[in-house]
């Protein structure tokens, strides 16, 4: 079950790039919630499908017809993928908190933040354990608008980003691993 | 068919009963050091909900608590661990998945010996060998004696160590004050007689705990020449106590430049830099909020948003204390009552 669960991130593109849109209408005072986005584009990924698959139909030239029915389908996967995830989201909700662990620096000087779609900190709260290296962050999730990436970073210590995936923000532990040393 | 139908609904039932109605119980052991350590407070936290009381520890240190199952959309449980005279101990329980149970600690949770609060700290330093008594609200910096190196006589380097206070206290007081629409709050900084080297990091944050400090701060000096005038190059470093939840207890490495002739330690201060204030602001700020009651005031919550809310309108993009500002400003963020 969890392949199937892990290999739902590769519909991740359409919600990827409606936070592409969403950050730039954002860069123009136009802030937009997730859903409603979600909702324009797949109205304009169903229209564009229904519209192509129209098309194709009274079309005779068999090059162009192939096209339209490939543009269609594109569509048609675009506004399915946007379906699912909503679907995935409600049958399946992120949980409030994301465990991990930290190798290679001492957890206590670690500085730890979760970002937005935009790059932007959530302000979590951080609880960490030296003891035993794990630390949690604790969220409010949104609807269809889950956080991208975990940044760690602590002295002497590349900064790490780390893409958070779906079994992550679904309860999976986030191994962490930051290079220390003198030259960093 | 109704009997399908009825053997189909306590089937759901059950189910949807699950882990839910199974009580969970979390065990452990409790040491100072090697030692078992009876009668300490074990409390637990969800999030970022406050810590409720569950037990106790037992003469052998030993514990058990009954917790519920975690919630669906959390994935785990903090374990606070607290004995007057010790900084707390905070612990994180995983969530088993097969039954929504935290899972028990598997090493001792052990407090650091280190960090006893007692008139004589774990590190040997007594109140009478600091020359310093413990500060009863916490709001107070220590400053250990500085070395100047580079040719300063001994009655220079005393008459330094002698200000050091006062030209600290100027420099923190000038910063507050320059803070909008803030109340000022009061703090006092005082020597201590030990001598503390860079390298001893440690042991000044013992004694900041083991003296219920604000702070403390130890440096040293060097004499030069700078366009016919006599200068101290200050490298000092300011140490902060005050923890809230997982964050807190900074060392910050500030460089300054001083001139070396007796002037009025209030002149000295206007050549420190702003680091000394903004520090110890967000220290005062930590304090209040490890001190709030279990049900903080609003009023309360807002006037410390509304001091960190100053203290960053000082800060540019490259302020080394931006991050933390904003991590505290983070944790009064949570501290705010849902509308």
């Amino acid at each position: 079950m969890e392949p199937l669960k892990e290999s739902l991130d590769v519909l991740d593109w359409p919600t990827q790039a409606v936070n592409a849109l969403r950050g730039a209408l954002s860069n123009v005072n136009v802030p937009l919630p997730a859903w409603l986005a979600q909702a324009v584009v797949l109205a304009g990924f169903a229209l564009a499908a229904w519209y192509f698959f129209r098309w194709a139909r009274g079309e005779e030239r068999k090059l162009v017809r192939a096209g339209q029915l490939l543009v269609g389908a594109a569509a048609t996967i675009g506004a399915l993928a946007i379906l699912v995830s909503w679907g995935d989201g409600l049958m399946n909700p992120p949980s409030r908190q994301i465990v991990g662990e930290l190798d290679g620096a001492p957890l206590a000087a670690a500085r730890i933040d979760l970002l937005d779609y935009k790059g932007d900190s959530l302000g979590p709260a951080i609880d960490k354990d030296p003891q035993s290296r794990t630390f949690v962050i604790t969220y409010t999730p949104e609807f269809a608008d889950p956080p991208s990436a975990v940044v760690m970073s602590a002295p002497n210590c590349t900064e790490q980003r780390l893409k958070l995936h779906r079994a992550q923000l679904r309860g999976a532990l986030l191994s962490v691993s930051l290079k220390c040393g003198s030259g960093t | 068919m109704i009997r399908l139908l009825a053997g189909a609904a306590f089937a759901l039932a059950v189910v949807a009963a699950g882990p839910a109605g199974a009580a969970c119980s979390v065990t452990g052991q409790v040491k100072l050091g090697d030692l078992p350590l009876g009668d300490a407070d074990i409390a637990t936290a969800l999030g970022s909900a406050a810590p409720v009381t569950r037990g106790h520890s037992g003469a052998d240190g030993r514990f058990a608590i009954p917790v519920e199952p975690l919630p669906a959309n959390m994935g785990a449980l903090s374990l606070i661990v607290s004995k007057p005279g010790h900084e707390p101990v905070r612990r994180i329980l995983r969530k088993n998945a097969a039954d929504g149970c935290p899972l028990s600690p598997q090493e001792p949770v052990a407090f650091d010996p280190g960090t006893a609060v007692a008139t004589t700290g774990a590190t040997g330093d007594t109140e009478a060998s600091l020359c310093a008594q413990r500060s009863s609200l916490g709001l107070t910096v220590f400053i250990a004696p500085y070395e100047i190196y580079g040719g300063a006589d001994k009655a220079a380097t005393d008459r330094l160590n002698q200000d050091l206070p006062k030209i600290v206290y100027n420099r923190i007081k000038a910063f507050a004050t320059s803070l909008s629409g803030v109340p000022l709050f009061d703090i006092s900084v005082e020597k201590i007689c030990l001598v503390l080297s860079e390298e001893e990091g440690e042991r000044a944050q013992k004694i900041g705990h083991s003296l219920n400090a604000l702070g403390v701060i130890t440096g040293n000096g060097d004499l030069r020449q700078d366009q016919g005038k006599t200068v101290i190059d200050l490298e000092s470093v300011l140490r902060t106590m005050p923890a809230y939840k997982s964050y807190g207890a900074t060392a910050l490495p500030i460089e300054d430049t001083i001139p070396s002739e007796s002037l009025r330690p209030s002149k000295i201060a206007e050549h420190l830099r702003d680091l000394w204030g903004k520090q110890i602001v967000l220290a005062y700020t930590l304090q209040r909020l490890a001190n709030l009651p279990a049900s903080p005031d609003s009023a309360d919550i807002a006037k410390l948003a509304a001091l960190m809310v100053s203290l960053r309108k000082t800060m540019t993009a490259d302020d080394p204390l931006l991050g933390q500002v904003e991590q505290v400003q983070a944790l009064l963020n949570d501290l705010k009552p849902e509308p």
